[in-house]
């Protein structure tokens, strides 16, 4: 996964010396995904399963149940069917998937490669990837505040503040949600999901891959969990 | 991988490390409803935090960076530099490195910080926007300098540092003084005012017990006189028993000069009286019934809570 990144960034050292967010961006954005682009959609994160790449976005953004079809365009601007095949409601996540299966071999969606929260530092710069109020493909920057319950949370819709959320100082807009925070070398720290007093909430990429891991892959055999980085 | 990706990965952990060193004395402050405030282990037993978020003056307690929340009394507290000060125990947590606001420039890439709870620190990122020089607080506290920030300071980041790319104290960000900017009360304002708070309780004001107002005198009077400048402060009420009642100030008097320098603004009296100056002489010079006048008198304590 990641051959996906490096090249880009190397390729963009060459033209460029000075340190590059903007080849960051370019490498996130490869996969990154326009869900429901017929407005009031998000974005989705592209993650491969054994082989089989599937977009993580928010529930929310889905607007419908397991089942549901859905519009998917990627950064190349081709556009795919999809379908809802899982949905989180508790952390607000689903789970898409191509029909038919779209896999590694066959598509130009390079999967993102999962970061490692253990090594995340509030201050540390963060990178998101969404299509803030529509535009598409908007790169923001900030930095980490902290990773945990939300203090407080008693806004939050029922029970949500008490989860762990990575928590940015990052502007993020609609359009961001269900997009990539990810750390400056790409890699998904978190799902944008939600604006909290200004403050910017990711799902972390360890309830990501959590729910990946239960995902019911029921047309894919040999599925092994390992490939998306959680120990099995 | 590449050098660029490199540079930014050094430059995301000096940020990072910037946060721990300025978090390593920034403490959770509990001492409102709810949510808690930020506070900065200045000194070996003091905690700064903002006068706003200390909404009651016993009860107290801070968590400190290793999770332990331990009790802490109030030392004394400032509403006109937004400034309070409560003591702990001595020699509970390191102190920190500061910074010099005076070499700072807008640009300059900052953090504000804040601690809530046994986690963090929590950290905002920006830069300066602004620099100046000495300003009022709409409350009549002289602060040092002006910094302000293009930074976010979210709840419960009152009272917390402001610290430089390096993770040095720049001084204490207010919440009530910001609006709309992040404003920080630079750290010799905070020097200032913790000295007079951890000797007395309360920082000491210079008090006349006259009201006064701008006035343009007339051009004969000023040639007459040879005065420096066309208008004068016109004492239009006076306290009494007050200092300027007890040195025989009148209503009706004309103050053109304070110790030696012209005065044609209230504000020119108050920067006269600024600073720790109750208790001094100070000489004044009038325009009484068309002559020039000397007075000599005491400057007064003003009253707490005036």
């Amino acid at each position: 996964m990641d051959d996906n990144l490096t090249p880009g960034i190397a390729r963009d050292d060459d033209r460029w010396h000075a340190p590059g967010l903007h080849a960051i961006g370019d490498a996130v954005r490869a996969s990154v995904v326009q869900v429901r682009p017929d407005g009031a959609g998000g974005a989705g994160v592209v993650f491969d399963i054994s082989g089989r790449r599937v977009v993580v976005t928010n529930a929310h953004v889905t607007r419908g149940d397991v089942g549901t079809p859905i519009l998917v365009v990627t950064n190349e601007g081709k556009v795919m069917e999809m379908r809802v095949e899982a949905i989180d409601a508790r952390r607000d996540l689903a789970i898409l998937a191509g029909n038919p299966t779209v896999t590694s071999g066959e598509s130009n969606l390079p999967a993102a490669t999962p970061g490692d929260l253990s090594l995340a530092r509030a201050g540390q710069l963060v990178v998101a990837v969404g299509h803030p109020f529509g535009l598409a493909n908007a790169m923001t920057t900030g930095v980490l505040q902290s990773i945990g319950p939300v203090w407080g949370h008693a806004e939050l819709p029922a029970g949500k503040g008490a989860l762990p959320w990575l928590q940015a100082d990052i502007h993020l807009a609609p359009g961001n949600s269900g997009g990539p925070l990810c750390d400056v070398q790409g890699r998904v720290l978190g799902i944008n999901t939600m604006v909290a007093h200004g403050l910017a909430l990711a799902v972390p990429i360890d309830g990501v891959l959590e729910f990946l891991e239960r995902y019911p892959l029921k047309s894919v055999e040999d599925i092994r969990i390992s490939a998306v980085g959680v120990r099995s | 991988m590449s050098n660029a990706s490199q540079t930014l990965l050094d430059l995301s952990d000096q940020l990072a490390l910037a946060v721990e060193n300025g978090g390593a004395s920034t403490v959770a402050v509990h001492a409102r409803p709810q949510m808690p405030s930020s506070g900065v282990h200045w000194r070996d037993g003091f905690i700064v935090t903002t006068n706003g978020t200390v909404r009651r003056d016993g009860d107290l307690a801070v968590t400190l960076p290793d999770g332990n929340r331990i009790s802490a009394t109030l030392a004394g507290r400032d509403s006109s530099t937004d400034l309070a000060i409560l003591k702990i125990s001595t020699g509970t947590m390191p102190t920190p490195a500061f910074g010099e606001p005076a070499a700072l420039k807008a640009g300059h890439l900052v953090f504000a910080l804040a601690r809530l709870d046994s986690t963090g620190p929590r950290a905002a990122f920006g830069a300066v926007s602004l620099m100046a020089g000495p300003w009022r607080s709409w409350s009549g506290g002289e602060i040092d300098r002006l910094i302000q920030s293009d930074l976010n300071l979210y709840p419960g980041f009152g009272g917390g540092p402001l610290i430089d790319a390096a993770g040095r104290v720049l001084g204490i960000n207010s919440g009530r003084l910001s609006r709309p900017f992040a404003t920080t009360i630079p750290v010799e304002t905070v020097n200032r005012v913790i000295d007079q708070l951890a000797s007395r309780g309360y920082v000491r004001r210079g008090y006349l017990g006259a009201g006064m107002q701008s006035v343009r005198l007339q051009p004969g009077v000023i040639q007459t006189l040879k005065l420096e400048r066309d208008s004068g402060l016109l004492i239009t009420t006076i306290q009494s028993d007050g200092p300027a009642a007890n040195g025989g100030l009148f209503v009706g008097d004309v103050i053109v000069g304070l110790a030696g320098k012209p005065v044609t603004e209230p504000e020119d009296v108050l920067k006269v009286l600024g600073g720790d100056t109750a208790g001094t002489s100070l000489s004044l010079n009038l325009v009484r019934g068309g002559r020039l006048e000397t007075v000599a008198l005491l400057i007064g304590e003003r009253p707490r809570g005036r």
